[in-house]
């Protein structure tokens, strides 16, 4: 026998109990499941996205199913369950279901169509405003935390300010300069790509003074962000802006970075200075395959946490813009549209008020305590000892 | 019952509910005694019980998920397990102390050493602030800490290891416990310190005529400070008796094969010996005896049940049918 | 420390100056004149425009703004452009409408979330933290607006009690205590609604505090010296569990002016928010950046006091 197999029979267990394996998933399933109010809000996440799906089917086409935007002034306002006054309606007219489900409103729109329209709004809504925001926070962050304490080189601030300079002056209309600075910065772009370490240090010294770190570059934009009192600035920015449903979405969006870079941040300052960083580092793994194949999937636990309770924000922040009249404009319904409609009525048809309100609620809360049991079983501190 | 025994737990079972609601069983009927002034050490690799029931004599388990499921722990002939927490409190820190693992993590981070020190006199002793903090002086020359006046008002994070180690023995020591329970005092510790500790502990044992539980994995350790010696594997005793006994004469494989896997200097250029596998998950113990399948002399019997103590004389106890059987056969 | 408090100040100036730079830069180079300078408003004839052009400096090339702008800012001349009113006298009168809004507030957050957290984490699990859980996210999750209208119409149809506004008009002569009962309700309920999610993120926060707190050795350490579990949880863990907050002291300072529309809009309670609301509506310029500028100030002030409150309760910090 080899001493190699020696060895390795030594270090084999006899037949050793071991504890039966369980995945990743089984194990956070069962701890999970523990927690009944995140299983409801997982339910309710389910339902609600399968709701929305199926509202975008039966009420999107050229002749939908149940069409939000058709106008009965006839039968305006009726409560929940109201059988339609068919005479006084034109065949088209006539609700698929054969009742107004959740009535009608002040100008006799279904309001279970136009919920249903609502949801799949509100839905994108809050997945594009939190996708903009954990793209944003998860690049910004993660460059903050790999190569954070990189320097940036005079040089690159030079570079920086020509490219910017020549962009501007293109659009003040000096054609000529703007163009020279553009062409000399993307040589100098160019230059710095494609040559060596030592052809960059033969640069002249002066230029290659280091002034700050990418890092500090990163947190203090956090800090500025973090300066403006976001509500305010995402009414004031819409406000300005053409009443658009993307303008909502990428504000919201563009608004609400920083949380996510801040952790994705430390997350990766302390997975950087993890042994098994360390060991792919030394078999010499590229810096893209370490952040994304080693580092991430560490990190994306939290990012995923926040992303779920950002959605919930981003819907009631949508409702509260609606509120103030900027939210998404007409013809689209939300949820937070139909509500701020909805409470001018508030004495003679409640249920303008109460179904989108509660619907809201409801699917917030979901979020928020599926978020909440998420992070409470990913983060070993806060699980019961 | 022996006037002489101090603490005697017997038949303890603590178990643990896991996420699964299967139950944990940390320390599964673990008996033993301590007598006054005497130094006990339990031993055993991490993760078998050992500190689960030390901290079960103090009432310390977190309940849930931890649950004494039964067993009596008398000290000084009274069962502690059905007082109430504020008899409880009356002993605690006051007839039995404790001294933890880590003593950065062990001291609160927003208090000055002194105050630390004083709390448990002022809870126990109804003297006056003058006096507590006299005796937190005394108490802090005791350890061996220089220039103790000034120390009363550091914050723990301004003193070393060791000295925090010290600080934590000394708040042990404030009210004249009968028993202190040491759990890994010494495992956070530079070596060098370490030896200190140990020294400390053997003098102020003396000093104050108390008796000490010292809960470690390290055999050096032991045969060091030990005057009986119980070695704890999954939940249970396998092994009980004088260090000296337990160090020349083992008999169970569990023992041996800790001995075995000391460095020493006659065993010089061997490979260092190594029990193969792994203590098993306290949640699915294999049945019969517990360390049948990682023991070179596992025969079918060990498979099936679990396994009685045997004696070998003078207080020497063994949980190993099988080597007493072979032994009294060959003799 | 005094290193430490130079740095501070010269790196929140620069931050300050880049807010200014960034929301100047967001306010003119949006789409869309103001209000004011609109030639499609009919009220306005192309002599006004030009006129206010002139006057708003609006013909300057944009750096040239910019300094105008923060030059009178500084030099407290800025005007509204709606009314010609110096905008820190606005700022100033609407503040102290939000003032007491903001303390009445701030009072019941601070005094319920403590209690409420603490005590959740000390019966982890308990009936009382199951409950208060729930309820945290529901007030977390209702939308401010729905939650208000629910509230206006118990009080107005159960007690009939008048809430919108500051005070009931027309109650010229009644007797002082009905004047000043008066206006104890109507801020009662406002500021009741502005610090619900404050009380439910806040008694979030304390919760997880003292339960990570409680878990720590030193904890352990207490009970081992045999002292009671009230003084294990409130001197012990809770003088841990609290280091944190201190520095959210700090971080109470920019509610003062970003106070908050919804609620100031639903209840017409003259105050910051709703004025900031009405200049966004009216595109009034001097007063959206001035708001902007102070609420920034406040802001790097307020994580300054943080930052000078944290080292003075840690003892392990120290510059």
């Amino acid at each position: 026998m080899t001493p190699q197999a020696s060895y390795q029979s030594e270090a084999q267990p006899l037949d050793a109990p071991l504890a039966p394996q369980k995945s990743r998933w089984e194990e956070f399933w069962l701890l999970f499941k523990r927690n009944r109010l995140a299983v409801a809000g997982m339910v309710i996440f389910a339902l609600f996205f399968i709701t929305a799906i199926g509202g975008l089917l039966l009420t999107s086409g050229v002749d939908p199913v149940l069409d939000p935007s058709l106008v009965r002034l006839q039968e305006k306002m009726q409560p929940p369950l109201t059988q339609p006054n068919l005479d006084s309606l034109s065949p088209g007219q006539a609700p698929y279901l054969g009742t107004y489900l959740l009535g009608t409103d002040e100008l006799g729109r279904d309001v279970f169509a136009r919920m249903l329209q609502g949801a799949w709004v509100s839905l994108t809504v809050g997945f594009v405003a939190v996708g903009i925001s954990v793209l944003i926070g998860i690049f910004l962050g993660g460059i903050a935390g790999y190569y954070g304490q990189n320097h940036i080189r005079l040089d690159h601030l030079l570079l920086t300010g020509t490219l910017i300079g020549g962009a501007v002056m293109i659009a003040v209309g000096r054609i000529t300069w703007g163009s020279g600075l553009l062409v000399f910065g993307s040589a100098y772009l160019l230059f710095l790509f494609f040559q060596s370490q030592r052809q960059i240090e033969s640069l002249p010294p002066s230029i290659q003074i280091r002034t700050f770190t990418i890092d500090t570059l990163i947190m203090r934009l956090v800090d500025i962000m973090l300066c403006f009192p976001t509500f305010f600035l995402i009414l004031t920015v819409v406000a300005l802006l053409p009443a658009s449903i993307y303008n909502i979405m990428v504000v919201i969006g563009l608004t609400s970075w920083m949380g996510t870079t801040r952790f994705v941040r430390a997350e990766f300052l302390s997975l950087r200075e993890q042994d098994f960083v360390a060991a792919a580092r030394a078999l010499g793994v590229g810096d893209l395959r370490i952040i994304f194949r080693h580092m991430m999937p560490n990190a994306v636990a939290p990012v995923l946490v926040s992303a779920t309770i950002g959605i919930a924000s981003a819907i009631l922040t949508e409702a509260g813009l609606s509120f103030l009249g900027f939210g998404v404009p007409p013809p689209h319904a939300t949820w937070g549209n139909i509500l701020s409609d909805g409470q001018n009525y508030i004495f003679d048809a409640p249920w303008l008020t109460f179904i989108p309100g509660i619907a809201i609620l409801i699917v917030v809360l979901a979020f928020n305590l599926f978020g909440e049991g998420l992070r409470e079983v990913l983060n070993p501190k806060l699980r019961e000892r | 019952m022996n006037k002489n025994i101090l603490l005697s737990v017997d038949d303890l079972k603590v178990y643990f509910r896991g996420a699964d609601g299967r139950a944990s069983k940390a320390v599964d009927g673990v008996s033993y005694d301590i007598r006054r002034e005497e130094t006990v050490c339990l031993v055993g690799e991490s993760g078998c019980g050992k500190t689960v029931s030390a901290l079960s004599i103090l009432g310390l388990i977190p309940q849930p998920p931890g649950e004494i499921v039964g067993g009596r722990i008398l000290f000084d002939g009274r069962d502690l397990l059905p007082l109430t927490d504020e008899e409880m409190q009356r002993i605690r820190g006051n007839r039995v102390a404790m001294v933890f693992q880590e003593p950065l993590t062990s001291l609160n981070p927003v208090f000055k050493i002194g105050d630390q020190i004083a709390e448990s006199i002022r809870i126990h002793r109804k003297i006056d602030a003058d006096a507590q903090r006299q005796r937190c002086i005394q108490l802090l020359e005791d350890v061996g800490i220089a220039s103790a006046e000034e120390r009363l008002n550091a914050y723990p994070h301004q003193l070393s290891g060791g000295q925090r180690q010290r600080v934590m023995i000394a708040m042990a020591l404030s009210c004249n416990p009968e028993l202190v329970i040491a759990d890994e005092p010494t495992t956070a510790l530079d070596v060098t310190v370490q030896a200190q500790i140990l020294k400390l502990f053997k003098v102020l044992q003396q000093k104050h005529n108390m008796a000490v539980l010292y809960i470690t994995h390290d055999l050096g350790v032991v045969s060091a400070v030990a005057d009986r010696v119980y070695v704890m594997y999954a939940g249970i005793i396998v092994e009980q008796g004088q260090t000296a006994q337990i160090f020349r004469e083992p008999q169970h494989p569990y023992t041996r094969g800790l001995l075995s896997s000391l460095p020493t200097r006659s065993k010089r250029g061997q490979r260092l010996y190594s029990i193969a596998g792994s203590v098993p998950d306290p949640a699915h113990k294999p049945v019969g005896c517990p360390f049948h399948p990682r023991c070179p002399h596992a025969v079918q019997t060990c498979r099936e049940r679990f396994p009685k103590m045997c004696d070998y004389g003078k207080g020497h106890l063994a949980r190993c049918p099988v080597l007493y059987t072979n032994r009294n056969e060959t003799a | 420390m005094i290193s430490f408090i130079g740095r501070s100040i010269v790196q929140k100036t620069v931050t300050l100056f880049f807010v200014s730079v960034v929301s100047f830069l967001i306010i003119y180079l949006a789409p869309g004149k103001p209000s004011q300078i609109d030639p499609m408003n009919p009220k306005f004839t192309p002599e006004m425009v030009e006129r206010f052009r002139k006057q708003f400096h609006l013909d300057e090339p944009l750096h040239v703004q910019y300094l105008l702008f923060y030059r009178d800012l500084f030099t407290g001349r800025t005007v509204s452009w709606k009314d010609n009113q110096p905008v820190l006298g606005k700022i100033w009168d609407r503040f102290l409408n939000s003032l007491p809004l903001f303390i009445v507030g701030t009072i019941l957050t601070w005094t319920l979330s403590f209690p409420v957290g603490i005590r959740s984490a000390i019966f982890r699990g308990s009936t009382f933290d199951r409950g208060s859980t729930f309820v945290a996210y529901f007030l977390i999750s209702i939308p401010g607006f729905f939650f208000a209208y629910l509230l206006i119409i118990l009080v107005v149809t159960q007690l009939h009690v008048p809430v919108i506004g500051m005070q009931t008009f027309g109650l010229g002569d009644t007797s002082p205590v009905h004047m000043v009962m008066d206006r104890i309700w109507h801020l009662v309920i406002p500021s009741v609604l502005g610090a619900t999610g404050g009380i439910a993120v806040l008694s979030r926060y304390v919760r997880g505090q003292m339960l990570e707190v409680e878990g720590q050795d030193y904890v352990r350490t207490a009970r081992a010296k045999g002292l009671p579990s009230e003084e294990v949880h409130y001197r012990h863990a809770l003088r841990n569990a609290l280091l944190p907050f201190v520095t959210m002291f700090g971080l109470i300072l920019p509610g003062l002016i970003g106070g908050s529309v919804i609620i100031e809009s639903i209840f017409s309670w003259p105050g910051m928010g709703r004025m900031a609301y009405e200049a966004i509506l009216a595109r009034d310029y001097p007063i959206i950046l001035t708001v902007n500028f102070l609420s920034a100030v406040l802001v790097l002030i307020g994580t300054f006091v943080s930052d000078v409150l944290y080292m003075a309760v840690d003892p392990r910090i120290r510059l």
